[in-house]
């Protein structure tokens, strides 16, 4: 699934406000590292930027930071269908 | 030769007469069968075979392969395995709000440092919980995971009170 598509999905899963500020850990394979997305909201829709380390945190912020790993401990983008079958299926 | 039937069941103990057998429960959906709670009304019931009930934990969920029952009026489970969730970590930080959840499955456990709970307020004890559950894919990771998020938010909750 093309990630610009996961990422909008988990943004209005997650209920991210416009104010905020979405960083989702992420391991990147190409590269061999784990890296930050950062997700925010512009006129023009979400924006993603990727960094190596998490960006300075403040009080004054708003933000949500996900984090999810795969079988094989590798950090992923979460999947939001995936967490709504486990939902459900945990009956 | 009897259908074998692949369905995910949770098993409880207690079932009347039979306080010492481990029983589910499954009902038919959409043509194919699915575990249920007790209270579905169209359901038939799944005891787990003698054979493998000692390595079951209740109230877990499991992976099953299921055997109907001569009598028909149920199934025999003849396999199972447990399954583990990943866990999702959420961190969310806003006015007021300094909180760590951790969602896996149907399960929600939450870090809030303003809670009057030890259950809720205590990372370590958080932390062990997540160490220890049987359901939980990779729960040592997620456990330090957790660790690294709660000291986070610990500290920029302590700021904000600090800054009222």
């Amino acid at each position: 699934m093309n990630a610009t598509f996961q990422i909008q999905q988990l943004w209005q899963y997650l209920g991210v406000q416009d104010d905020e500020i979405l960083i989702i850990r992420h391991y990147n394979q190409s590269d061999d590292k784990d890296e930050f997305l950062i997700v925010e909201a512009t006129q023009n829709g979400l924006t993603i930027t990727t960094t190596d380390t998490l960006p300075e945190l403040r009080t004054d912020m708003k933000f949500q930071i996900v984090q999810q790993r795969d079988s094989s401990g590798k950090f992923i983008i979460p999947s939001v269908t995936q967490l709504i079958n486990d939902k459900v299926s945990d009956y | 030769m009897a259908q074998r039937i692949k369905t995910n069941i949770k098993f409880y103990k207690g079932l009347e007469n039979v306080a010492d057998r481990l029983y589910g429960f499954v009902t038919k959906t959409n043509g194919s069968w699915k575990g249920c709670r007790e209270t579905e009304s169209k359901k038939k019931i799944v005891f787990v075979d003698p054979s493998i009930a000692k390595d079951i934990i209740p109230n877990m969920l499991y992976s099953c392969t299921l055997m109907p029952m001569r009598s028909e009026t149920g199934f025999i489970a003849k396999s199972a395995t447990i399954l583990r969730f990943p866990a999702t970590i959420k961190t969310i930080c806003r006015k007021n709000v300094f909180v760590v959840r951790i969602t896996f499955g149907n399960k929600e456990i939450i870090y809030d440092p303003s809670s009057k709970e030890k259950r809720k307020n205590d990372i370590q004890v958080i932390a062990q919980l997540l160490r220890g559950r049987n359901d939980l894919e990779n729960a040592i990771a997620t456990a330090e995971d957790f660790i690294d998020n709660a000291f986070m938010v610990r500290r920029l909750y302590e700021q904000s009170q600090g800054n009222v």
